[in-house]
């Protein structure tokens, strides 16, 4: 019917007037992903998650208990169903780009299996833009030199590709040609943070600077959070913009003194907003992110004209505490009571997505 | 346009304005030097629409007219001409102008003068007059207390304030802050200029005349423009509130500790070697009744320890300071000692010469964990 994801919902109805909406509900969600993560981790200890819902898996040295690849994709799916009765569709192969390509393949409820033998046949066909990390723009790059599909991208010269992409050129490459060798994490294996971030898509349009102060003051207390939990502070503040019609940009900028006080990073994100954003279309998803980390416990220059921030940041040690205690919705700031179904979302516990480490 | 001119002064000129010339602009023209001659007058101008600088010296003049030559060039050129005398023509037909001195002659191509902005001097009904001395002290001993990152664009400059008689510069990075004062021999209504540190700096540096002399300052909405000699400097101001620095210098101080000044920055200068960590160059200071023990410690290279001798009056004291912001004030100090005061490890201290009462430097500590 032409219903495409992140469409707004009369814009689906308008397509398709029989549509069944299923109201979401996202704990449920997660722990339905928890749930499956546990029937994972009974077949190996390498799992990676990709998003919330998709996860690498890597059963290397498992095929004499559980058999091989393929063997062991069957029985997670036939248990997913009959454990959580939802379906998952599982693709196979030995690296992580073909299998999260297999995995799109076929949907529903399927298992695709891409090996050294088939995947010029099943892999390189396929649209370029079907390939992880081949965006919109890298998308039209590519088409700008005749690269369509994976198999154009496999066979072109490394050497044009980096000089069109950079490094990342040679990296999209080594992909499609199935060279990707990166190891799957070891299941409780974090990554070192080198930036903390927030963003949501509203559950309305964002139509002025309003609207836009209550999420950013939502996001960038989430930011805050975070950071104080990793004992780091942020130098550099970046936001994330989308409108109505899924254009996105980013900006970000450098405050004076490292932080993780949630104002200081929601005034530098305010500033950087009203500095680039000229409201042409209302807005429909908005990030926050706190970069160029450095450890909270570094010596502070004191500053002549602003009150000691220490005050402040035991304000906010206070605050975590209390919610820790009674819920994160026990203490809140007065303007997240004027609309609280915009800001009625807790992106700390609700939205954190493990961000892919794809090349670390 | 046909002129004689001294070699010497031609290049003092060139010198002079060639700090306004601007080297990135989409502007070509900016990147000239603006020659007109009239009235026995070679006046030169450059400017990046920052700063503008204006120069005039005594010429022969045959024929009248202006043009504008490329800066570098032009500035190359003159600094190695041969003679005493020098000679420039302009041949319409060709747009090029002709430069002879001595067996030298130089053809060089010219730049449109009619696109040039010539500067327009700001006439403000009541200029401020001050002595070059003067003001060439108030901005050594402020201007290096310049914030340098164009986050905070009001700290890049130096507020000059005159209030009662009395002028004032005040230099801040929002973690130190120098104040000037001197007397102004005629009074003048109160004002507040924001002055960029850049432009501060190259003022300093061309006023080095051997006599003394007037400057004059006017100015308006946000230009200042600056005359001295034979040199006249127009500069944006930079806008916004300086917050007020009053607040920020302790009314009184509960230690107080006279140093030797060379003694002391020999020892923070050589304890601050091993102090760098991170973008911080901590140094902790112990004052005692009668020395500071200096002591800097870096986990990854080593720690450093020496004692001055001091004579403290009220409680002593263990405090951490950024090693740099003490250098760089008793680099500016010319008094045989100092005095250095303070309140308590987290709050502000102050540091002075112990014989001009008109110098006021004051710090922030780092707090250390």
């Amino acid at each position: 019917m032409g219903v495409k994801t992140g469409e707004v919902l009369w814009q689906a109805k308008q397509k398709c007037p029989g549509l069944v909406i299923v109201p979401p509900d996202f704990k449920k969600y997660l722990r339905f992903s928890r749930m499956a993560r546990e029937i994972y981790a009974d077949y190996t200890n390498q799992i990676e998650a990709f998003g919330i819902d998709e996860n690498w898996l890597d059963v290397t040295g498992a095929e004499h208990i559980s058999g091989d690849g393929e063997k062991i994709a069957d029985t997670i799916r036939q248990r997913v169903k009959s454990e959580l009765g939802v379906t998952v569709s599982v693709g196979v192969s030995w690296n992580k780009t073909f299998a999260k390509l297999g995995s799109d393949m076929k949907k529903p409820d399927a298992i695709t299996v891409i090996s050294e033998n088939n995947f010029k046949q099943k892999v390189w066909p396929l649209p370029v833009g079907d390939l992880l990390y081949v965006g919109r723009a890298t998308k039209q790059k590519f088409a700008n030199r005749a690269i369509f599909t994976i198999g154009d991208l496999a066979k072109r010269n490394v050497r044009d590709l980096k000089l069109l992409l950079g490094v990342w050129g040679e990296t999209l490459w080594q992909f499609a040609n199935g060279f990707d060798n990166a190891p799957i994490r070891q299941l409780g294996e974090e990554s070192i943070v080198k930036s903390v971030g927030n963003s949501t898509t509203t559950v309305r349009d964002l139509v002025n600077i309003e609207d836009v102060k209550l999420i950013i003051y939502v996001l960038a207390e989430s930011v805050a959070v975070r950071l104080r939990s990793h004992g780091l502070k942020c130098t550099t503040v970046a936001i994330s913009v989308r409108n109505n019609e899924l254009i996105s940009f980013e900006r970000q900028g450098k405050i004076s003194t490292p932080t993780f006080v949630s104002g200081d990073i929601a005034a530098k994100a305010m500033e950087l907003f009203k500095a680039n954003y000229t409201w042409d279309k209302p807005i429909r998803s908005l990030g926050v992110r706190g970069a160029d980390l450095v450890t909270a416990d570094r010596h502070i220059q004191l500053n002549l004209f602003k009150c000691d921030q220490s005050d402040r940041e035991s304000l906010e040690r206070t605050i975590d505490s209390l919610r820790e205690r009674f819920g994160s919705y026990c203490i809140q700031r007065c303007a997240m009571m004027i609309d609280s179904n915009l800001t009625g979302f807790n992106p700390k516990n609700d939205h954190v997505i493990h961000p892919v480490a794809f090349t670390r | 346009m046909k002129i004689f001119c001294n070699r010497s002064q031609l290049q003092h000129a060139v010198q002079t304005v060639q700090k306004a010339v601007a080297s990135k602009t989409p502007l070509p023209i900016l990147t000239g030097i603006y020659l007109e001659a009239k009235n026995d007058k070679l006046e030169l101008q450059a400017t990046d629409y920052e700063i503008g600088i204006s120069c005039t010296i005594d010429a022969n003049i045959e024929q009248p007219g202006a043009i504008v030559l490329s800066g570098r060039y032009f500035q190359e050129m003159v600094r190695k001409l041969p003679g005493e005398s020098i000679e420039i023509s302009t041949s319409t037909e060709e747009r090029t102008i002709k430069i002879t001195a001595g067996n030298s002659q130089f053809n060089l191509l010219s730049l449109p003068a009619e696109e040039f902005p010539v500067l327009r001097q700001i006439n403000s009904e009541n200029p401020i007059i001050v002595k070059d001395y003067c003001l060439r002290e108030l901005i050594k001993k402020t201007v290096f207390a310049c914030a340098n990152d164009e986050a905070r664009p009001i700290f890049t400059g130096g507020l000059l304030e005159i209030k009662d008689q009395e002028i004032r510069l005040v230099a801040t990075n929002t973690h130190r802050l120098a104040l000037k004062k001197d007397s102004l021999e005629s009074g003048s209504d109160q004002m507040k200029l924001i002055i960029p540190a850049k432009i501060l700096s190259e003022l300093a540096r061309l006023l080095v005349g051997e006599d003394a002399q007037d400057v004059t300052l006017s100015w308006q909405k946000n230009q200042v423009g600056i005359a001295f000699d034979n040199v006249y400097i127009i500069s944006r101001l930079i806008e916004g509130q300086f917050p007020d620095y009053n607040k920020v210098i302790p009314p009184s101080y509960t230690t107080t500790i006279e140093i030797n000044t060379d003694e002391f920055l020999a020892a923070v200068e050589r304890v601050s070697l091993l102090a760098k960590d991170g973008e911080y160059n901590v140094a902790k200071f112990n004052f005692t009744n009668d020395e500071v023990i200096i002591t800097s410690n870096n986990p990854d290279v080593g720690k450093a320890y020496e004692t001055v001798n001091a004579t403290l009056s009220g409680n002593g004291l263990e405090i951490a300071f950024n090693a740099k912001y003490i250098i760089d004030i008793l680099k500016n100090i010319d008094s045989e000692n100092i005095i250095f005061s303070l309140n308590t490890e987290l709050s502000p201290a102050c540091i002075t010469p112990d014989n001009d009462s008109n110098y006021t430097y004051i710090i922030t500590p780092v707090r250390t964990n």
